[in-house]
This record gives structure tokens, sequence and C-alpha cells, in this order.
């Protein structure tokens, strides 16, 4: 089956891997490189890769190509992307290799790249969710798997003029070819950790060409979407990275149509968080389908400890018998501006009124430090008595062998 | 005669050993952490593929630390390192909203693992140097430490960059475990 391809990672970094531009690390041209930055869709050396980590997530986000699992999202953006084509676009905007890689991926250059490189994966994820699945879908994704992907690419080195443009061109082919991911989407679903690669799809025969002379670096995707986008999926907002499992649960609420910003957590859990009013300023998204557990996140710890720079179990939970939610706000807000909470804090003042929890706290541990000091010392005490009684002895017999 | 004297000091004076494990998801900074403790400045790190281990003293307590690689497919790893591990140290990268989800499912799939059914857990919620760091409360949150029952846990918020917070979460550690051991 088609779709069993594209959710193959392996078969994805096969094909991208055997680009000669893909053969070296974008920031050192070490050979071979085995990392990505999935947010510029470039490969990289581990050295390299170490840099990108340090620069957070929010910047760029590194992954193995042997070691992680990757998603759909993640591997469409690396097909879309591509060490060629950041390149270009780097170099556009003045960015020359051997810069150094913290202000080259703070500048505003690289952002930009990301936004192009995550609305035209967006893009096209929305377009693929949008198409049924059809068994034609997945010979078209074969055909696409293969040689038109290099196709593009290599039309895109003979018309360096075309730089911006270029990258561009390469989106629309993929258009074409949307429903080949259709296909893809459903596998998805069942799946955790979400191989359900569905890049090999989008290029076709492009013709640069044509693209060539209307330069808008900022809209990289042409709308060749001949298919209806049923999900509106809003799922660009933090440019970066794709959240595949927001898109599965797209497609399978399709028909709500739900905009899939919200938090979700596990799919059960749905209502929860609607419940609480967590903020929906940062789109979470629960991966809810590769864990074997299903847990259910609160807004808990929130509530109690606003600011706390940390938290103990004791801290969280001693407040469980208190039946008033007004004792457990006051007790809360005793935490708030903690940097730390411990179980420990929780359950310590159950039996303690709310104000009283901090002192109580302090004294139970102070008093139960004390015992312990005390314990420790005595048996300090004991083994050294022993010791040096048999040092003593030791002393004795020796100088009594010498002696005699 | 000096050797002698060293071993009643340190008879008199016992250094405890702790075993302490250290996972999180890639890149949350479990190396920094640990060369940060260890050595007191940041070393720049590559991936960990494998592991490392170190043992740091502290408060007269030899926390041997052993910091194990995050990525997907050699988080099976992990359980190897299950046995004997008195204390659990996860780290989250606070930063990372869109994996905090794949946080929560790494930490309560092993703690759902019977050799790690004694060990406490200090949780480092790092990288709040960042900017969009999310704070201690929200990571716990997030985290569900509230599901996870009698078993004792500690959030800290830290920076493994400025050293912030970590020594914080090293007194937990050794006041929490020294009180279970006896």
């Amino acid at each position: 089956m088609a779709s069993e391809i594209f959710n193959d990672k392996n078969a994805v970094f096969k094909k991208l891997k055997s680009k000669s531009e893909n053969k070296m690390c974008f920031d050192c041209n070490a050979k071979n490189p085995t990392w990505a930055s999935v947010t510029y869709g470039i490969f990289l050396c581990i050295d390299c890769s170490a840099v990108h980590r340090s620069l957070g997530v929010h910047i760029s986000f590194v992954r193995s190509t042997n070691l992680d699992s990757w998603t759909p999202e993640q591997l469409r953006t690396m097909t879309f992307g591509g060490n060629n084509r950041a390149q270009v676009f780097f170099k556009q905007h003045g960015w020359t290799d051997g810069g150094k890689i913290e202000a080259k991926y703070t500048s505003r250059a690289a952002e930009l790249y990301r936004q192009i490189l995550s609305k035209e994966v967006a893009k096209s994820m929305a377009e693929d969710a949008g198409l049924p699945p059809s068994p034609v879908a997945s010979q078209s994704g074969q055909a696409s798997n293969g040689l038109p992907d290099i196709k593009t690419s290599e039309a895109i080195k003979e018309k360096p003029i075309a730089r911006q443009e270029t990258p561009e061109v390469s989106d629309s082919p993929k258009a074409p070819h949307v429903f080949v991911t259709s296909t893809i989407k459903k596998p998805l679903g069942a799946k955790k950790s979400g191989k359900t690669g569905g890049l090999g799809a989008r290029k076709l025969t492009t013709k640069p060409n044509e693209s060539l002379y209307d330069q808008k670096p900022e809209e990289p995707v042409i709308p060749v979407v001949s298919s209806t986008k049923s999900t509106p999926p809003a799922v660009t907002p933090l440019a970066s990275r794709f959240e595949y499992v927001e898109a599965l649960q797209t497609t399978d609420i399709n028909s709500n149509g739900a905009s899939v910003t919200g938090h979700v957590s596990a799919p059960k859990s749905s209502s929860f968080f609607a419940d609480f009013g967590m903020d929906s300023s940062y789109p979470k998204r629960t991966s809810s389908n590769s864990s074997k557990v299903q847990i259910q996140e609160t807004d808990e710890a929130r509530k109690k400890f606003t600011n706390a720079k940390s938290i103990s179990s004791a801290q969280f939970f001693g407040d469980q018998g208190k039946s008033a939610d007004v004792d457990a706000q006051a007790s809360l807000q005793k935490f708030s501006g903690s940097a730390a909470i411990s179980s420990a804090d929780l359950f310590g003042d159950r039996e303690d009124i709310p104000l009283d929890l901090t002192a109580g706290d302090l004294i139970n541990r102070l008093s139960f430090q004390a015992q312990q000091d005390i314990s420790s010392l005595k048996n300090i005490a004991g083994e050294t008595g022993k010791k040096l009684s048999s040092l003593a002895s030791n002393l004795m017999t020796d100088l009594q062998d010498r002696i005699l | 005669m000096g050797g002698a004297i060293s071993r009643l000091a340190k008879r008199f004076f016992p250094k405890n050993g702790v075993r302490i494990l250290m996972v999180g998801l890639d890149a949350s900074g479990k190396t920094t952490i640990l060369y940060k403790l260890k050595l007191g400045e940041i070393v720049s790190t590559v991936p960990t593929i494998g592991f490392n281990v170190e043992t740091i003293e502290y408060r007269n307590i030899t926390f041997t630390v052993w910091d194990v690689g995050g990525q997907d497919k050699i988080r099976p790893l992990w359980r190897h390192y299950f046995k004997n591990t008195q204390g659990l140290i996860f780290t989250v990268d606070s930063n990372d909203r869109e994996r905090i989800p794949e946080a929560r499912n790494e930490l309560h799939r092993i703690l759902s693992e019977s050799e790690l059914s004694n060990a406490v857990v200090l949780v480092l919620a790092n990288k709040q140097d960042l900017p969009n760091a999310m704070c201690a409360t929200e990571v716990a949150d997030k985290l569900a430490l509230h599901l996870l029952g009698q078993r004792s846990w500690y959030i800290q918020s830290t920076s493994a960059i400025s050293g912030q917070g970590l020594y914080e979460g090293l007194d937990w550690l050794s006041n929490t475990i020294s009180t279970t051991k006896k």
C-alpha cells in the first residue's frame, strides 16, 4: 500500500538523503548528517544540532533522523524544505555560510522562512485532510513519491535567479497530489507515533520558469488547490512545528469542522478542559493517541499555586481534606510566588487550618529533622564506641605481641 | 596511622550513596543540568546517545546521577536503569508547549513500572530562562502530577544555564530520600 510507504519515515529519508543537497550538514558541511531541524527543513550533523537545540524549540526544533519518531507533518516539512532551498533563501537575505549560527537563526530572515515553510505544510495538510481517501490517491502518491520530487529540486538549482520564487514553485506541484495525503491520514488516527508520512506526495513536474519572475517571497504557497478544504485546521499558529495530532483529531471530527486550537488532551477529556476554561493563548495538543496511559490534565496546580516555582506532592494534596473551595484557595495563595511545590507540602497540612499551612509544615519538618539528627547521632556514637574499642584492643594486642 | 584516621572519619561521617536516574524528553536539558551540577559550568552538549553518569556530592550525600538520552527510539532503554533507583529526576523543557503531553505520557508510563514504585520524583521545569516558558504550576498541571497518588514528588522550576533552582531540587531529593530510607 502506498499509505504504508508514506508512513515510513525511513523511506522518506532515504529519498531525501539521496539528494546531494542533503548530504552535507547545512551549517558546517559535514558529511552524511543524521540530524535535522524540522523548523527549517534542513539536515544537520550532530554537532550543529547541539547548537540548534540550545536555541530553544521556538527557534529550531531538532530531531534525529534515526533515533526519533517523526510525524507526517514533520516529514512533510523536510520534503518541502531541504538544505538547498533554505540555503538559497538565507543567501538571498544576506546570510552566507559560516555566519554565526545563533544570529543566523534568530534573524528576521529565519523567522520568515519558518513561517513560509510552516504555512505550506499546514496548507497541504489541510488539503489532504479535506480529501476523501480514494484508491486513486494511493497511486498518485506512489508516483509523486518517486522521481517528480527530485525534478523539482533540480529545477530549483537550475534557476538560481528565481530564488525566492523557487520555493513557492515547489509548493504548487503538491497541490495536484493532494489526494495522496488523504489516504495517509486515516492510518494516522490509529497510529500513535504518527508515521503517516505523506511527504513524498506533493512534488510534480514543476515549471519553475513560469513563476520565476513574480517574486513574492512571503507568499510561498500558490493556491492551486483544486480540492475543497473541508477542514479548517488553524494549525499554523506557532510557525515552527505542526502537530499532526491535531490534524488527526480534526479528521476524525471532521464533521464538526472544529477549529483545532483549544487544548485537546486525551480524546475523552475534551470537555474537561472546557470546564476549566484553560487559557487558549497557547494551543495545546495532546498526543493522547500515543500514550498507553490516558491521563487527564487539570489546572488544579495552577489554581492552587499560582506562580509557585515549585510544588511538592504534599503541598498539592494537603488541602484535599478541606471541603470548602475557599480554604483551598487560601492555601493556594500561600504558595503563590514560590518556585517549588512538593507532595509533602500538600499533605503536611491536611489537618491544619489553611492559614497555618506553612508554619505547621515547617514545624513538622524541623521536628522530623531533629529526630533524625538525634538518632543518627546516636548511631554514630555507637559506631564510634565500637570502633574505638576495637582499635584499643588491636593496639593492646599489637603491643603485647611486640613486647612479647 | 593516617589511613586509620581517614577510615575513622569515614566511619563517623558516613557518606550516603544515592542512586538517581535522570530522564526526560530529548533536548530538555538533562546533560546540561548534570554537568552544571558536577562542574558548576555550562558545557556545550551534543545529543546524548547512550548515557552519562557522574557522582555529585552535596550535603554529605553522594548522588550518583545517571543521565540517559531522551530520543524517541532510545527511551525504551530507560528501563534498564530503573533498578535500585531511589530518586527519579524528570526534566521538562518548559518552553516546549507542544510536547508537554508527550512528556506527561512518558512520565506516567515509567512511573507505572514496578521497579520505580519506591522512587521519589523530582520534576525539573527547566529552561525557565527562555521567554515563553511555562511556570512550575502550569507544568505540574500539564504533567498531571496530581495523579501520582501517594508517591512523593516535587516540581521545581530551574534554569540549567543560570543554575537557578537546581540545588533546591537536590535539597528536596536529599531530604526526602534520607527520610524515607529510615
